[in-house]
């Protein structure tokens, strides 16, 4: 498929339904993506994604980046609605969830506990059986759901069970937290999560209610076997057999395509309770989450106006007084064109104004906006207050 | 009119000027390890549109770097930035196992570009190095097809390749001291 085909796909993709908004904080018009969780970020969320390290989340820019087919393949399987119903499945009604102005802090633990630790994915799996053809159905009509309204219709069927054990699975899930050889475990027993999923598919009996559904995405998902989702995991493979039968045979015996996520889900459940059992003290990591969240609740009351400028409030001396000199010189000349900075002011501003000459610099903004880069100079703006947390 | 008389002051004490670019994959570190060098903190950035540029004084080393996206679309701009460099700094995530291929391909790219005949001095930087599924730098030199008798662009350059981690700073300055030397001995 040709490049330019993909870039109209990817572009419809990004404008349909729960993809207009970023999938972490609700921006308008999110330009990022991660491939492998499937799901569309604005700027600021990526920069965090992309410190999660590319085995969590495989950042790539929506018209910056060149795509595969079977990235793009993925992404429509996915989305951020399934991303959401999967990863925002069980979070505590207590848990501030940050929105579009929230600190770089307040997004980053946010980030990290949704997909580093996985703190919200459903833990049972009773309701990850069962929430998979409700969300084929869900991606179809109820577009318009919030964030919260899609993340909670999974498990509001599975009956009070699963949402009154929300609270206390906060410290259980803690207690998995700090392991990111967690993942690394999950990702090796994929494989074995498979049939197990496939069964489960099978017995879920509103498989057949939503049929319809699953064959109008069985036939996307056919080609594209859950290596394209997780895209490096190198257990993915062998999952390719099972699923590579034709289509409509799969839609009648199975629920929609399984997205490699899920399958990461699935194995989660396996290695969940040896993980929970290895920590010791899970009250003590409660306490230090039940610590952080007020810290994250006076941030924005404290700086509110600065629009997440300088979101780490001390750093020690010495790098206090570099970042207000960095800080000044970046917003000296606020107010100026905001595609102007984007280019030249840090050059303008800095102390290297003579190293690169104007029409050199003319010529690559030139470029850039040749690019067809939409929405590129404001992001370039944001760029320049990127110190953010000096 | 400061600026100039800063850099009047530089050459007077002795300081080095060198023009150094921060180049690699999307999402390798580069802004981090500018970061990293000019404030020695973590800072939590966002991918780079544009680029960024730092000085830095190290061992008495005035370092102009430029750090500039690394994003697919934005790999094509590099070469307006390539005259007059003294040192490549080349980036590369140790973690991403998928794309050491496709770094290698701009590293040698980057390399063959006439305007970069003058910079013969090259550090590669394998960050991340603290990630558990970093590639070490033993076997990233193969991986990265340095090792053998292949021909290679870097052959006729003076080269290092260090691993480090942008955010702990752990290998950073030991890559800046080989820079630093490399860079005198010219």
């Amino acid at each position: 498929m040709s490049e330019q085909a993909l870039r109209k796909r990817l572009e419809a993709l990004v404008k349909t339904g729960e993809n207009r908004f970023c999938a972490d904080c609700g921006k308008r018009e999110p330009r990022w993506a991660s491939v492998n969780l499937g799901l569309f970020i604005c700027l600021d969320c990526s920069g965090i994604h992309r410190n999660l390290g590319v085995h969590i989340s495989f950042v790539r820019s929506v018209n910056l980046d060149t795509w595969k087919p079977a990235q793009v393949k993925g992404m429509e399987e996915m989305g951020n609605e399934r991303a959401k119903a999967h990863f925002e499945a069980e979070v505590p009604a207590s848990y501030t969830v940050p929105r579009e102005h929230a600190t770089v802090r307040e997004r980053e633990k946010w980030i990290r506990d949704k997909y580093e630790h996985r703190r919200f994915v459903s833990r049972n799996p009773q309701p990850a059986r069962q929430r998979k053809p409700e969300e084929s159905t869900g991606s179809r009509s109820s577009r318009k759901d919030s964030g919260a309204a899609s993340s909670k219709s999974p498990t509001g069927k599975t009956g009070s069970s699963s949402s009154s054990r929300g609270a206390g699975r906060t410290s259980s899930s803690t207690s998995t937290a700090p392991s990111p050889a967690a993942s690394k475990a999950t990702s090796s027993t994929t494989t074995r999560a498979v049939p197990r999923l496939q069964k489960a598919g099978t017995g879920a009996v509103k498989a057949a209610s939503t049929a319809a559904a699953a064959a109008a995405a069985a036939p996307a998902a056919v080609p594209a076997p859950a290596v394209d989702l997780l895209d490096f995991s190198e257990p993915a493979p062998p999952q390719a057999p099972p699923k590579a039968s034709p289509p409509p045979s799969r839609a009648s015996s199975a629920p929609p395509p399984p997205p490699a996520d899920q399958m990461f889900e699935f194995s989660d459940f396996q290695s969940a309770p040896s993980s929970s059992s290895g920590a010791t003290v899970p009250s003590a990591a409660a306490s230090v989450g039940s610590q952080q969240q007020p810290a994250a609740v006076q941030q924005p009351a404290s700086q509110s106006g600065q629009q997440g400028q300088q979101e780490q409030p001390a750093a020690g001396a010495p790098g206090k007084a570099s970042a207000a000199s960095i800080l000044s010189m970046f917003n000296s000349p606020a107010g100026g064109g905001v595609a102007g900075r984007s280019m030249a002011g840090p050059v303008g501003s800095s102390p290297v104004a003579g190293v690169m000459k104007t029409p050199e610099l003319n010529q690559v903004s030139q470029m850039m906006s040749t690019l067809n880069v939409g929405g590129l100079a404001p992001m370039g703006s944001q760029q320049m207050g990127m110190p953010e947390s000096c | 009119m400061g600026q100039i008389i800063a850099r009047l002051a530089n050459i007077l004490n002795g300081l080095q000027e060198k023009r150094l670019l921060l180049l690699g994959l999307d999402a390798a570190g580069k802004t981090s390890l500018l970061y990293r060098l000019h404030l020695n903190e973590v800072v939590t950035t966002i991918p780079t549109i544009g680029f960024n540029v730092e000085r830095v004084e190290y061992n008495r080393m005035m370092m102009t770097i430029w750090d500039i996206g690394g994003q697919t679309k934005l790999r094509p701009l590099w070469h307006h930035y390539f005259i007059n460099t003294d040192a490549l700094i080349f980036v590369v995530d140790s973690n991403d196992h998928e794309r050491i291929e496709e770094a290698r391909d701009e590293l040698f790219h980057i390399l063959q570009d006439p305007n970069m005949d003058g910079c013969q001095t090259v550090l590669i930087l394998l960050n991340k190095q603290d990630l558990p599924g970093a590639i070490s730098p033993s076997a990233m030199r193969s991986k990265l097809g340095l090792d053998g008798a292949g021909r290679n662009p870097l052959m006729k350059r003076n080269w290092y390749m260090q691993g480090c981690c942008a955010v702990t700073g752990e290998g950073v300055y030991d890559g800046l001291d080989w820079l630093r030397g490399a860079l005198n001995k010219k």
